[in-house]
Order: structure tokens, then sequence, then C-alpha cells
């Protein structure tokens, strides 16, 4: 079916600089500071449409054409369906209702964000491959918001029940969902075609992310009870009283730091494994992603997030993206005349709910 | 005649074309035959940060990417294309101008409307305040331990607290006092009318007329519901603030819902203030200890004693005993006697510093001794 050819190999670009990208992120961050954050939809579209317009696959450039207004007009439309009924329910039922009646609301509510957050996901991938385009050619995901949550919402239960070990099956069922969904022009993606076993051996590498946590709230706790025991040995009593949150909060970065660079390994594989699956008309994919190089630009992201009060956050997404899309190649080529323009109608309003649950982390692409 | 990539938006083929800049269009020479792309019918589809990439409207997917050189033809043709993009100063400006609008009104609007929403708030809707104010207040008070002289102290304290409601016209109904164990000075009202005061505090206390102020001002508060006044204030206001964050000020939401760290704004503590002389003065009692008590809190913060953490939540202490200076009432009696304010004192495992002499044996009929406590 597959016209390709195995020795050809395309490897993706990513040309995103300091330079290119850091007047877009200041002149953002001036004006999300000075509009109390209403601009932030306009500067995640000037975000996306920079990291698309930079990234080239075969030599020609993606192309993002959202615009802050529609992810703006989401936002409006999440206030009533969303913010409505949440500030009800958190703020003014526990003093109009039953104290049980008001909790067990509450809770409620709490266990349905779980599918309503993975709705919001979707509709948020949904919204940005309808806005994105490759030699003119509209990307799209099609599916439903609705299954997806279901059965997102199952696998998080059973990431719960056993304690996080189900989470490799849950991300690698999350990615074919998604993945076997989403389309460029008319042509669908195929995750994992003919392959039973979607984990692989991640499960090693998983372990030392599980493991991790414990390490580093152990290291989290063993600087704070250095730096405890230093102010009492060396009677560092004329410290301001806030210099022990200082340390805490030095303490907890130390301990975070420790579990990315255990689950870095996991990361780079799961991230391997999911290009690696996923193939266009018989095109496969592949990334080389490296522990240490993920854990280094997590690393700096971290640092240019804190140092930023967050403002700078799509800096942090910018190397992410960069460090990945610049390890990612096509082994292949689909037969490209054959994909044509996509028939799946885009949706009119941005990620109004995506916006609430923060789910980009304000870096402005996921 | 120049080199152009061209995708006509049917396929994901790109061809090499030539292409050329007239005066009314850009030819492009395609497979077919020549075709024009008007100039009004252009927009760019690129970021300006790569090479220059050319759409035609109405959106059809297909692009033209221009080479360095052929760009240079069309910008001379076509400069229009080339203009800077809008930095959005206008939006920005709106958006300023609309927050701006939004913030005052909101806290315009929540300032207004607290006020009737508080005073007309169903017992239901303040008895749930009250249990949550308490269930949060459990974090940082406990109950005081019990001492002999808890009953006594107790009684004085009921007594001096009614004597100021009955002068102040507050219906004894509407307030209760309560000493309790906390690592802080401070007394305050909770939604339902409790006053509380923390055992550090009255250790700090000088005399009974300090404690005849500051429970008069926290009477004050509770008379003018202030309390809940704030609090549904700063919920809008923190509401407001969480959904123009998009969800991500629901810490500070909660935040103004936090009655312990709870702030009255200048106007509610000068208005509890003014209750507290008036009531006091009313009472037949020396509004003065209040400001004797601003006095040495103004002289500890200054002589860096460092002030119990929540009173310094407060306005500052010297502006407050200068606004009360002219309330003092010399020579009235003391709010409470000796033996009270020893009580007093005396309650929730405190030890009272300077205990008065023992009182003369009057017999068991004396109406000073074993004074029955309220209820």
């Amino acid at each position: 079916m597959a016209a390709t050819d195995e020795a050809e190999h395309h490897a993706f670009s990513q040309g995103a600089s300091f330079g290119n990208f850091m007047p877009l992120a200041l002149k953002n961050a001036l004006f999300t500071v000075l509009t109390l954050t209403l601009y932030r939809f306009w500067a995640r579209s000037d975000v996306r449409r920079r990291l698309w317009a930079t990234t080239r696959i075969m030599g020609d450039p993606l192309e993002y054409s959202g615009v802050g207004a529609e992810l703006f007009r989401g936002f409006l439309i999440s206030i009533p369906v969303f913010f409505a009924p949440a500030i009800f329910i958190y703020y003014v039922a526990p003093f109009l209702m039953d104290p049980g009646a008001a909790y067990l609301l509450g809770l409620g509510f709490y266990l349905l964000a779980v599918p309503l957050i993975a709705t919001a996901f979707y509709l948020m991938r949904r919204y940005q491959l309808s806005r994105t385009r490759w030699r003119g050619i509209r990307m799209s995901l099609a599916g439903g918001a609705f299954e997806y949550a279901i059965a997102s919402s199952g696998w998080s239960m059973l990431e719960a029940i056993t304690l996080g070990w189900y989470h490799p099956a849950a991300r690698m069922r999350r990615a074919r969902l998604i993945w076997e969904n989403t389309r460029l022009g008319d042509e669908p993606f195929q995750f994992a075609e003919g392959e039973t076993d979607l984990v692989g051996n991640l499960y090693p590498t998983f372990a030392l992310a599980w493991f991790g946590a414990p390490i580093g709230l152990l290291a989290a706790s063993a600087v704070n009870f250095l730096g405890v025991r230093a102010i009492v040995t060396y009677n560092l009593y004329f410290l301001p009283p806030w210099s022990i949150f200082v340390l805490a909060g030095f303490a907890l970065l130390f301990g975070l730091a420790v579990f990315a660079l255990c689950a870095s390994w996991f990361n780079a594989a799961a991230m391997n494994r999911i290009a690696g699956l996923l193939t266009l008309d018989g095109a496969r994919f592949r990334l080389n992603a490296k522990p240490m190089g993920l854990y280094g630009v997590t690393l700096a992201g971290a640092a240019i997030f804190i140092l930023s009060l967050g403002l700078l956050a799509p800096v942090a997404g910018m190397l992410q993206v960069r460090y990945i899309l610049n390890r990612l190649e096509m082994i292949g080529a689909p037969r490209f005349a054959d994909i044509g323009q996509t028939r799946a109608i885009a949706p009119s309003q941005g990620e109004g709910l995506a916006d609430a649950f923060d789910l980009d982390f304000g870096v402005g692409v996921i | 005649m120049a080199r152009a990539r061209y995708v006509n938006g049917l396929a994901a083929v790109a061809v090499e074309i030539e292409v050329e800049a007239q005066r009314d269009g850009l030819a492009l020479q395609l497979e077919g035959g020549t075709q024009l792309w008007p100039w009004d019918e252009i927009a760019r589809a690129d970021d300006r940060v790569g090479p220059v990439v050319l759409k035609r409207k109405p959106e059809s997917g297909a692009r033209l990417t221009l080479d360095a050189e052929t760009a240079a033809d069309v910008r001379a043709a076509a400069p229009h294309l080339f203009r800077l993009r809008s930095q959005r100063f206008g939006l920005v400006i709106a958006l300023m101008a609309f927050a701006a609008v939004m913030t005052v009104t909101t806290v315009y609007g929540a300032a207004r409307l607290a006020e009737p929403i508080a005073r007309n708030a169903p017992p239901d809707f303040v008895a749930r305040v009250q249990m949550i104010a308490e269930a949060q207040l459990s974090y940082l008070v406990s109950p005081c331990p019990s001492g002999p002289r808890d009953a006594e102290g107790l009684a004085a304290l009921f007594d001096l607290t009614d004597r100021i409601g009955e002068a102040a016209g507050v219906s004894p109904a509407r307030y209760d006092i309560h000493v309790v164990e906390a690592d802080f000075s401070n007394a305050f009202a909770t939604p339902g009318g409790r006053i509380i005061v923390t055992d550090n505090l009255i250790d700090l206390l000088d005399t009974p007329d300090e404690l005849a102020g500051v429970i008069a001002h926290e009477m004050g508060h509770v008379a003018e519901d202030h309390v809940m006044v704030s609090l549904i204030k700063n919920m809008g206001i923190g509401v407001f603030i969480d959904i123009v964050l998009g969800g991500q000020g629901a810490g500070l939401t909660l935040a103004s819902f936090n009655v312990v760290s709870l702030r009255h704004d200048r106007g509610f503590e000068s208005a509890a203030d003014r209750f507290a002389v008036r009531a006091l003065d009313q009472a037949g009692l020396d509004p003065g200890g209040l400001a004797a008590f601003f006095r040495r809190v103004a002289e500890m913060s200054g002589a860096g004693l460092g002030l119990p953490e929540l009173l310094s939540t407060h306005p500052d202490p010297s502006r407050r005993a200068e606004a009360l200076a002219g309330a003092a009432r010399p020579g009235r009696p003391a709010a409470m006697t000796a033996q009270d304010w020893s009580a007093v004192k005396s309650m929730c495992g405190l030890e009272d510093p300077a205990p008065p002499p023992p009182a003369p044996f009057d017999g068991p009929l004396s109406p000073g001794l074993g004074a029955p406590p309220k209820p």
C-alpha cells in the first residue's frame, strides 16, 4: 500500500532560538501582566505560531492559524459551563446546604473533574490540530472527546488502584487513542499497527521513576534536615524567620530535581516508543530522546520558569519542543500526492476548559 | 521570472514553479497554464521569522513559499505584504481597560453588595459560616486547660462583656466570649458573634481597662457585622480573580475565606474603635484603656520586640492610639475589681504576676466572693 523508501530518512528540524523567541516571550509577559493575564490567549496563539513556523518537515514549515480571539471565546464559554458550577459547589453550597450534602457534591464534582480534564485535553488537541497545516494540508483529530474521556478516566482509575504501576500502559493507550484519530488531511496516522505489546520494555525505566518519588522525598527531607542542623550547630539564629521557608522551598526543589532525574529515563523511553509505533501511510517515525538531554532541558526550563515567576514558561516549552523535534525523523515517505484536504469540520472556538485546567502549564503547546 | 515553492492545497505535494510579480498580482506558471493571484487576495501565512509564505484568500490551502530573491521582487510590487505586523497595542489597551473596569466594578460592587447580603443573611447561613470558621480556628487554638480560678475569671469576663453590650444596645443573644490557648496574642470576632481572646493576649494586657477596650472593639465588629461583610466581600473579589486567572486563582479565593487571617479594612477597624469608645463611655468605663493598649503595642513594635503575629495585621497601633487619645475619661472606676482582674489573669493556666492581697474575711454572706458564674 505504501510507497516508502526505507533508505530515506527525513529529519524534522526545529529552529526556534533565544534570538527569535525571547523577544516574543518578553512582549507576551509584559502584556500579560499589564492586562491582568487576559492577554494570555493572544500570547499563547503567538507562541504556537512561532513554534510551528520554526518547525520544518522535509523543508516545509508547519503553519498555525489559530488566533487569540478563538481562545478568548472558549474561555468566555467556560465561565457559565465550568466556573459557575464550580464556584457554586465550592464556595456557595457549603453555606447553603447540609454539610454532608455539600461535601458529597464537592466530591462528586472533583471526581467529575477527571473525565472533564480528559475531555478538555482532547478538545484542546482537536483545536490545535485543526489550526495546523503542513504544505497547506490541514490536520485534524477525529473521534469523540467523550469516548476518550471515559477510556482515559478508566485508565486513571487503574493507575490509582495500582499506585501508579499501570501508568506506562495508560500512557501508551492514551497515545494510541489520540494518534489513531489524528489525520494529516484525509490520511490517518496508525499507531502500533500489528503490534500487540504496547508497553514493550518500559517497565524497568518506569520502576526507576516510581522509586524516584520516595527517593526525591528522602532527598528533600535530607536537605531540610541538614539545613536545620546547620542553623542549630552554627547558631545561625540571626537569619530572618522566613529563611526557614526558603530552606524548605530549596529542599522541595532539590527533591523534585532528584525525582525528575529518576523519571527522565522513562520519559525518554516512552516518547521514543510512542514515536516508534507511529506510522503514516507506511512511513515510520523515530525519536532519539536521551534521558540526560531531556533532563537538561527540563532543569533549564524549570529554572527559567521559577526565575521568571512563570512569565517565561513558553521559553521552557520551547526548549522541550526544540529538543524533541530535532531528534525526530521520518523514515520513508507517505504517498503525499494521495494525501488530500480533510473534510473534518474545525471547531470554531478554542480550548476554554484546557485554560481552566492549565493543561499546557502556561507553555502554550502540548 | 523567479522561483517559488508551490502547493495547491489539494494534495501534500510541493513543486518548484516560476512566478512573476506583475502590476495586478503574482503570476504563477503552473502545469496547466498561468494563474494570477491578485495582490488584494494575497496574505502572509508565515510568522516573519523564516521564508516568506503567501496564501490566497479565501483559504484553499494553496501556499507559495518564496526564496529571498523572489521575496524582494514581491516586496517591490506589493510592499503592504511586508509591513510590520500589528503589535496589538489597541487590543492591549482595550484589555487593560476591560480588566480595570471589571476590577473596579467587582471591588466596588463587592463592597456595596456585601453589607446588605451580610445583614440579611439567614441564620442557617451564618451558623454554617461559624461552623467552618471554628473548624479553621481549631487548627490554631485549643481549649484552655482547666484551672482553679477559671469559673471566677469567666464570670468576670461575662459580667464585663454584658455591661459593655448592654450599654451599646447589643442583644446578649448576638455574642458570647471565650478564652482559648494559642501561641499568639489576639482577640477576634467570628462570624456568629463569638468573641475569642487568646491567653497570650490576656497575659499581655496590663489593666482591666485595656481588656474592656479590646472586648468593646471586638463587640463593635460583631454589632456591625464586619466579619460577615468582610468575608462576603473578600469571597466576591476572590472569585473574580479566580475566573480572570482561568482557575489559577483558586488558592486566592480559598484564602479569602480564611477566617483566622481575616483582615478587616481600616474603615472597619476605625469603626470598631469608635464603637468601643462609645460603648465604654456609656457603660461608665474609661475608654482610655484601649488607647493605652495601642500605645504599648506601638512601643513594643518600635522597640523591635516583635508584635504577636496576628496583631500585626491590624492598622498601625500608634495612629489608632493617637485617634483615641481624646477619648480617655480619667477618674472613672476600673472595669473590674482587683479580685476579678486577678481571676481573669489566672485563666487558661496563666500565672497572675501580681495577685491582689487576700480579701479580709467578711463572713459567709460576703457579696464579693463566690459570685456564681454566668451560665
